[in-house]
């Protein structure tokens, strides 16, 4: 049984990552064959050994999972997790060449998964810890500081474009998952999550990961900006949710923008 | 492209997360850090910070586990572009990954899969590993794997193939004594015929790591303590192989930073003994 290099590596591949174990999947191929291919031994059939290599897979990537997404595993559970995980990497194999990439579809396949039904909430918990991973992984970059507003002529803020910085991303979600996040959270019954719009702002600042939630005025603001609208915009969009005090909310937004360095320093801040 | 220049970083331990905290505030007498490359393949945030620190203060070596220079897929030029940039921006002392394959397809298995010892395979993977130092324009190292199965088309045995592919390039190896010490008990080899064949020259890095007993087979988990036979093996290599940069591994339950450097520090006292013929220990070689 003469095979290239190439059919070699996916013939063992497919026995590896087979999620209904080495077992079945050698029931595909013909076992005679294998044998012929692999050394067996009085310690170790190869089917005992292609399932080292088998389990070595599941189970690093699934613990690599379990630490991506603390949150979610705690509200399905071991099981319910691992079950999870055999389904997601069936159907997404790692084409990353970091473990750190191997949960990247995760959320999106929650919300596509059987699972949606009896807990909607779960693809948006998930979402919000890969937003948390990617946040923490984000690009560096200088924040706007208060310094560098001061310099605007006052005739230049009507056209000032700010920016969000690369490390802040803001998550429209329908479930208030951000509940869940604390592990303190996670041990009560997550039935009575009950469904509530919030946007959660996320960011990174002095290499931790921050989130909070906006109100409807921050969030029109900040959405606003990171589609690079001026700052005349972004007041005119906001005003007349703020009412009489829109003035000093605008202030009072910006400045706790600067504060937690949500904002970028880059060009795009030109007039 | 072997350089024997390369310098002598002495004893080290892996870089990892749990430690960067104690590394960072307590600075300690390490003779360098091996980080795992790909875990710092990340636009920005706080690995990239804390290797910047690490890196202003100690050598660092780059060990991949992810190159997969025997796939029969191409090679990853993103991967690669990426690794060259990160070579150009921490300077390591050299770059270092696996005599094997990870994936296959486009698909990334996160393991490190055996070859088969053929003649055709080496002249494949050296080939391959000479564009990837064209490339990044830096030696790479190639590192011996712990394997649970090997294949009926092989044609010689894994020192053979080893050293054939380094003899191919004229690179150098990164012999890892605790994977010597696992594939000798899980395909019942003499471990000391393995060190025999390599040739000194080559060897420019030792790893040394803890495994897991099974019974019937060794898993390489670097979740243990060097166990005493790995230790004498090492002082084996050493007195067969000369005092290399030595490095100490621990992925998994990793305890506090002190065990890792006293474990490199052993290594050191490991090394000088055997060197100066003194008598190998199971239980550690006193100053």
């Amino acid at each position: 049984m003469e095979l290239s290099l190439r059919e070699l590596q996916g013939l063992l591949k497919r026995l590896i990552i087979a999620p209904d174990g080495v077992d079945a999947a050698l029931m595909r191929v013909h076992r005679d064959g294998i044998d012929r291919l692999i050394v067996g031994g009085p310690a170790l059939e190869v089917r005992q050994r292609l399932e080292i290599y088998a389990n070595g897979y599941f189970r690093r990537l699934l613990d690599c999972l379990k630490e991506d997404y603390p949150a979610t595993l705690a509200v399905i559970g071991e099981d319910a997790f691992r079950t999870l995980v055999s389904a997601y990497l069936a159907e997404h194999p790692s084409d990353s060449p970091s473990v750190l990439g191997v949960g990247r579809l995760l959320p999106e396949f929650i919300i596509r998964h059987p699972i949606a039904s009896h807990l909607p909430f779960l693809g948006e918990l998930a979402r919000l810890e890969r937003t948390l991973i990617e946040v923490f992984h984000a690009a560096d970059a200088p924040a706007l500081g208060a310094m560098d507003l001061q310099r605007v002529p006052a005739e230049a803020w009507p056209t000032l474009r700010l920016s969000l910085h690369p490390a802040a991303a803001m998550l429209d979600c329908e479930w208030p998952v951000d509940e869940l996040l604390e592990p303190a959270d996670r041990g009560r019954d997550c039935a009575p999550l009950e469904p509530r719009a919030v946007t959660i702002v996320v960011w990174r600042q002095n290499d931790e990961v921050y989130r909070r939630r906006v109100d409807r005025a921050e969030r029109t603001a900040l959405a606003l900006i990171r589609q690079t609208a001026t700052f005349g915009a972004v007041c005119e969009a906001v005003a007349p949710l703020l009412g009489a005090s829109a003035a000093d909310e605008i202030k009072s937004m910006l400045l706790r923008w600067l504060h937690a360095g949500l904002l970028w320093s880059g060009n795009n801040q030109k007039c | 492209m072997l350089d024997c220049a390369l310098p002598s970083l002495g004893f080290g331990v892996g870089l990892r997360r749990d430690h960067y905290r104690s590394v960072l505030e307590t600075r300690p007498p390490v003779g360098w850090f091996e980080i795992i490359s790909e875990n710092f393949m990340v636009p920005g945030g706080r690995p990239v910070r804390v290797l910047e620190q690490v890196r202003a203060n100690y050598p660092i070596v780059m060990h991949g586990v992810s190159l997969s220079i025997g796939s029969a897929d191409a090679l990853d030029r993103t991967y690669l572009t990426a690794l060259r940039e990160m070579a150009r921006r921490f300077e390591p002392a050299w770059i270092s990954d696996h005599l094997c394959w990870t994936g296959v397809g486009g698909h990334n298995l996160h393991d490190l899969l055996p070859l088969p010892y053929t003649d055709e395979v080496v002249r494949y993977v050296a080939a391959r590993i000479r564009q990837v130092q064209d490339f990044l324009g830096r030696p790479l190292l190639i590192e011996n794997i712990s394997s649970y199965l090997a294949f009926r088309v092989s044609e010689m045995e894994e020192w053979e193939f080893l050293r054939a592919v380094a003899d191919e390039v004229d690179c150098g190896i990164l012999l890892d004594i605790n994977n010597v010490y696992v594939n000798a008990f899980n395909h019942r080899f003499d471990p000391k015929r393995y060190v025999d064949a390599i040739p000194p020259e080559r060897v420019i890095q030792f790893h040394l790591a803890g495994h897991s007993d099974h019974g019937t087979y060794l898993l390489d988990t670097h979740d243990h303590p060097i166990c005493p036979e790995v230790w004498q093996l090492y002082e084996y290599a050493v007195r067969r192989i000369g005092q290399r940069a030595t490095l100490i591994e621990w992925d998994d339950n990793i305890p506090a930073f002190e065990v890792l450097s006293e474990a490199a520090e052993q290594a050191r006292r490991r090394a000088a003994a055997a060197l100066d013929g003194r008598p190998e220990s199971d239980h550690g070689v006193e100053s």
